[in-house]
């Protein structure tokens, strides 16, 4: 039964058939789709894919394939010349027949027992209903092949177009082993060579006729026959094809085979070589597929797989574009000769050699790897193209009227990854047809669209790929999940009744499930959602589903793109290591320990970090992970953390302290005491920024390690569901390490919200004013007058007995930690209403000339980020800067500084004022200015009242550039410029470096005061001729400095 | 996986997890590991002590004490954890000490009280008494549950 089972020819007419088979389905949809408007080219193409598989399957005796392949031709063909509209109901029976072929293909050897009468049957039955002038005998003309009692069949059709473009059409009988082999011919070659001349429209091996392996090697046969139109006339069509006349007929006008050589003798030489053996058919049959329209190229390649044994269908193959092998062949001959030069290098002893020739290894390896990972990567379009003919296909099984949208074809994944998630996807596509969509009916009467919309979208996003399938479908009832879910007995009603719908519809995911009322053979047997969810988890994927009744239904699944290796961030935290995949990391960032308080502040009891204006959550991964807080002491022992909030260094021992009173001073102490420690430890904050999808967050980790390349390995199934790790890997070092969820830890975390408000908040007030945004606190004394002070010169709120307040000497003030706390009272200096008496006042602790000192408060009304405009003039006076209308209210805002300062004229300063400094009085001239470059109104009132009260006079600016244009209005008067580094249009550092190219500017000392500092932002300030870096709200350094500078110039 | 009653002798792997001495089918038992280099698992179910890496493999290892609802004690030298296959994978299961191996009569092996240790019944498909010692025969399958 198998006549060329083995048979490496066979092979190759497989391979090459699939291919030609594996398009047809998304053309023939996309034909149907264009109807009447006949795309020609398609069309052509599909007609030359079936064509190919009808002659290989001729040549290696597939009849069924042929028969079948050559019915879908003609019609095909009818198509072609526009004789014949695609409807659907021809493209359906051309798809089933494109099945069938499929199907024979996948069956080859056995394909010739395979029944086909009914694909045929529906194939003349499309055409006779649409063509009633077909064709007569199938449109075949069946020639009697001359000594034989076959026939080789041939259309009508196909004869006629030749013989009209005065073809003739010649019958030849070739032996394969004589007539080509031993000439030192090469088969393709001799295929090429008639095909120059003409067309070969008819071929085939004649099994019946093989010599047996018995035979010696002169007798082996391997007889082609080949029906070959040409314009070449017969006298000289022998010298052509080499062959003797007497094997060469020619085809009459009444379709019979003529001998080309004198009739008579003709007649005696009508049994070519092959002559018929009798014997069965034992051995295997070289011969060749192929005929027409090959491109040259892939005949070469062809033949060059002859020769080496070719690739079983069977095995997975991969198809490689050309190039990327070009590169890994580059990359291997590199690879080769670093090594000898390495190899070369330790041969000498040559250190140095050595190092060069290891750097190379390692970059050739790195390229290397990526380009074999190159290779693995497949679009996601082989997959999305399949759901075309599937929705089709069921939309007209189930009456239901479908489109299909697919976008992202091109997104690119891992091999594996896109085989295997073909089952699962199907099985979703298939249920949003089956159960999502409903019947035209139902969807009319709700006034929806038709066709109803089912969109396949993939798109990458944080290193993953997204893939969703929506459709505008009735959606999932939560409650008839629920009444399934009670009925199975999973559970109680009260669970039920707790479940949010969202968490509801996620039960399908459950074994077992199924809301299909019938069970049809598409879905509705169980068996489903539970398999493809574990499915898409052994992927490492995940399964999203949003329903809304009446609505329609998403289900997103979120895929790795390769499971293979991934470049990733080593942290630590407490004693564990973990990794971060790069394509999470946005940015590290890393606080110096005196900075902490500053740039990290609370914003509704969660810790956020502003980082260029933006406000960025943290997350302490010790606290997402739920692991002791650990840190480590000078001496590099862990010692448990007792920080509540990443910036607050104290206020829990604090609070305790507060809380119990004085009756613990000891354990009081001895928490002063580790208090202490960790201040002495000067810990930084290590902040790696992350992205997770459509957030940016901060993760506070220990300790930042290096970066390497993992290999992702799955966690078992007790740790599938913790949601903050992706995977494990193993390190270098053997031990096995977690990778971090990034995406999961924001969902544990419910981050989201946090940002949103807060970003949405400033933004909002950034498009209203388009000023600088402020963080301050909100603050009430006398119940119905409200302060602010900006968040960033708190140190600490406290909250306090007001019955430990004491007040020594007239001067209010509050033990604890053994030492007094000095306190004021805004009304104390400031002309404003009483403290309320309340039990429990606040204090707002923050640092004042090397000390703190707390204000004292009634109440806490709010932390907000908030941009405003001061109104520096109805409300200003000693102590308090100005007001603002915050939240409706005016409030003023505080000069904290000014609070517990005494007033300038009441009392001499604590420091010299420069004016009244004898030094100084010579510098200070009339005329002499200290300008202020600052783009926040806050800050420059801030300035303004600093330095006004320390004697000095200002010119303001807001940005650098106007900073620059004031200096060139009043060059010779100012004498000291003090700039803040973040601001629009001109930042301080590029004002700086403008400026100190100006002539007599190299001398003018230009200080920077900024909140935003880091070594290199520093480093690239000093650079540009900065002379100093002040933090922002030390109003003790700033006098101090200015008036170094304005005493010593610079550089002394 | 199943480790009740059939007629031929079976062997069991022995194992001491606080004061109960636990038994295991051999058959089940793909390994037993000493050299346990256990990675916590933070924000896991209490009775996952971490991961291991076993020969490349990632294998989750199940704490036995915590799973009973035992205190769980820190790693030390007698400790080992015994590699069975579950669902298709690896996992480990840390144990305080491997004792020995035993041939149990079938017949001896008796129902599980319903509670051991006031450890739910559940976790044990069966009982089996030696002269010195109640043998608690371990049900994989329920106790390897998620």
């Amino acid at each position: 039964m198998v006549p060329i089972e083995n048979d490496e020819i066979l092979e190759l007419f497989l391979e090459e058939s699939t291919d030609n088979i594996s398009g047809l389905e998304t053309d023939f949809l996309d034909i149907e789709e264009a109807g009447e408007n006949i795309d020609d080219d398609l069309v052509n193409k599909v007609f030359r894919a079936i064509h190919s598989i009808k002659g290989g399957a001729g040549f290696v005796g597939l009849t069924n394939i042929k028969e079948l392949s050559h019915k879908m031709e003609n019609i095909l063909n009818l198509i072609r010349n526009k004789e014949l509209i695609p409807t659907g109901d021809i493209i359906s029976v051309l798809l089933s027949g494109t099945d069938r072929l499929s199907h024979l293909l996948e069956n080859a050897v056995g394909s010739n027992e395979i029944e086909i009468a009914d694909v045929l049957q529906q194939l003349d039955d499309s055409l006779s209903d649409d063509e009633d002038d077909q064709v007569e005998n199938d449109g075949m003309v069946h020639i009697k092949i001359p000594g034989h009692d076959e026939t080789l069949d041939l259309s009508l059709q196909e004869l006629e177009q030749y013989q009209k473009g005065g073809h003739e059409i010649y019958y030849a009988t070739f032996d394969m082993v004589r007539d080509i082999e031993h000439k030192g011919r090469n088969f393709l070659e001799f295929v090429k060579e008639l095909e120059d001349t003409g067309t070969i429209i008819g071929q085939r091996l004649n099994p019946a006729s093989i010599g047996t392996l018995e035979s010696m090697d002169d007798d082996i046969i391997l007889p082609m026959c080949v029906l070959f139109a040409t314009i070449i006339g017969p006298d000289i069509i022998d010298s052509i094809m080499e062959l003797p006349a007497d094997r060469i007929f020619r085809l009459d006008s009444d379709n019979n085979l003529q001998p080309i050589t004198d009739p008579v003798t003709a007649e005696e030489a009508t049994n070519p070589p092959p002559p018929p053996k009798p014997e069965p058919v034992p051995a295997p049959v070289k011969e060749q597929p192929k005929p027409v329209a090959a491109p040259v190229a892939k005949k070469a390649k062809v033949a060059k797989a002859k020769t080496t044994k070719s690739a079983s269908t069977q095995i997975g193959s991969l198809r490689v574009n050309i190039k990327v092998l070009d590169e890994l062949m580059t990359l291997a001959g590199e690879l080769v000769l670093t090594r000898n030069q390495l190899l070369q290098s330790i041969g000498q002893n040559d250190l140095e050699q050595i190092e060069k020739a290891s750097q190379r290894v390692d970059l050739v390896t790195s390229e290397l790897q990526t380009a074999i990972m190159n290779t693995r990567m497949q679009p996601i379009g082989t997959v999305f193209n399949k759901f075309k003919r599937i929705v089709h296909d069921m939309s007209k099984d189930l009456s239901k009227e479908i489109e299909l949208e697919i976008d992202g074809k091109d997104v690119e994944m891992d091999k594996t990854i896109i085989e295997s998630i073909a089952d699962p996807m199907t099985h979703l596509v298939r249920n949003s047809v089956d159960h999502g969509i409903e019947m035209p009916d139902i969807r009319r009467q709700a006034g929806k669209t038709l066709p109803a919309q089912i969109k396949l979208n993939a798109y990458h996003e944080a290193g993953q790929v997204i893939i969703e399938i929506k459709d505008d479908g009735g959606g999932i009832d939560p409650q008839r999940i629920a009444e399934k879910a009670l009925e199975k007995e999973w559970l109680t009603q009260d669970e039920l009744a707790e479940m949010p719908d969202s968490e509801l519809v996620k039960l399908i995911l459950k074994p077992g499930f199924s809301l299909a009322k019938e069970i049809t053979d598409i879905s509705g047997r169980g068996v489903g959602m539970d398999v493809v969810n574990s499915n898409l988890t052994k992927l490492g994927g995940t399964i999203d589903i949003e329903s809304m009744v009446g609505v329609g239904t998403t289900i997103r699944v979120k895929l790795p793109l390769t499971l293979a290796i991934i470049p990733s961030l080593i942290v630590v935290s407490g004693k564990e290591r973990y990794t971060i995949p790069q394509v999470n990391l946005v940015e590290l960032v890393r606080i110096p320990p005196e900075l902490v308080k500053k740039r990290i502040e609370q914003v509704d009891n969660a810790s956020v970090i502003r980082l260029r204006n933006e406000l960025l959550p943290l997350l302490r991964l010790s606290e997402v992970l739920g692991l002791p807080k650990m840190f480590t002491d000078s001496t590099g022992n862990m010692i448990e953390d007792k920080r509540e909030i990443i910036h607050d260094r104290r206020s829990k021992a604090i609070d305790d302290f507060i809380d119990e009173g004085e009756t613990e001073t000891q354990d009081a102490e001895n928490r002063f005491e580790s208090r202490d420690r960790r201040e002495s430890l000067q810990s930084a904050v290590n902040i790696i920024v992350v992205n997770a999808g459509n957030l940016n967050y901060g993760l506070v980790v220990d300790e930042l390690l290096d970066s390497e390349e993992i290999v992702v390995k799955p966690l078992g199934y007790h740790l599938r569901e913790v949601q903050a790790y992706a995977g494990a890997t193993i390190l270098g070092d053997g031990k096995s390490v977690l990778i971090l969820d990034i995406v999961g830890i924001s969902k544990i975390m419910s981050l989201k919200s946090l940002r949103d408000t807060a970003k949405d908040k400033i933004i909002a007030k950034k498009v209203a004013t388009n000023k600088h945004a402020q963080s301050l606190l909100v603050v009430r004394n006398a119940a119905t007058e409200y302060f602010a002070i900006p968040l960033g010169l708190v140190s600490r709120i406290e909250k306090i007995n007001r019955h430990e307040i004491e007040s020594p000497g007239g001067h209010l003030s509050i033990k604890y930690r053994g030492a007094n706390l000095l306190l004021f009272r805004i009304e104390d200096t400031a002309n404003v209403g009483a403290i309320d008496d309340v039990e429990w006042p606040y204090v707002i602790v923050f640092q004042q000339g090397g000390r703190e000192v707390g204000v004292l408060v009634s109440g806490i009304v709010d932390a907000i980020d908030i941009s405003v405009e001061i109104d520096s003039q109805t409300f200003r006076q000693h102590g308090i800067l100005g007001s603002a209308r915050i939240m409706e209210q005016t409030t003023m805002l505080l000069d904290l500084y000014g609070l517990v300062t005494p007033e300038p004229q009441a009392a001499p300063m604590v420091r010299d004022a420069p004016m009244s400094s004898s030094t100084s009085e010579a510098e200070i001239s009339d005329h002499s200015y200290i300008l202020v470059v600052e783009d926040s109104e806050f800050f420059r009132s801030h300035f303004k009242s600093v330095l006004n009260d320390a004697g000095y006079e200002i010119l303001e600016a807001e940005d650098g550039l106007e900073g620059i244009s004031v200096y060139e209005e009043h060059a010779h008067e100012i004498s000291l410029i003090l700039t803040d580094i973040e601001m629009p249009n001109m930042d301080g550092v590029e004002m700086t470096k403008t400026l100190r190219q100006k002539p007599g500017l190299e001398t003018m000392p230009i200080l920077a005061c900024t909140s935003v500092a880091g070594e290199m932002a520093e480093r690239r300030g000093f650079d540009a001729g900065l002379d100093e870096y002040l933090v922002k709200l030390d109003r003790e350094q700033l006098i101090e400095k200015v008036e170094h500078y304005l005493e010593h110039g610079r550089g002394n | 996986m199943n480790t009740t009653q059939t007629n031929s002798a079976k062997e069991l792997t022995i194992f001491q997890v606080a004061n109960i001495a636990c038994g295991l089918d051999i058959a089940d038992v793909k390994e037993i590991n000493k050299h346990i280099d256990i990675t916590a698992t933070f924000g896991a179910p209490d009775y996952v002590r971490g991961i291991i890496n076993l020969r490349g493999e990632i294998v989750t290892v199940i704490d036995l004490r915590q799973k009973f609802g035992i205190k769980p004690d820190e790693l030390n030298e007698n400790m080992r954890v015994v590699i069975v296959e579950s669902r298709g994978e690896n996992i480990g299961l840390l144990v305080d000490r491997i004792d020995d191996i035993v041939t149990a009569d079938p017949k001896l092996i008796e129902p599980p009280l319903s509670n051991i240790s006031g450890i739910t019944s559940e976790y044990f498909s069966g009982i089996l008494k030696t002269d010195d010692a109640l043998i608690s025969i371990l049900d994989l399958q329920n106790l390897l549950k998620v």
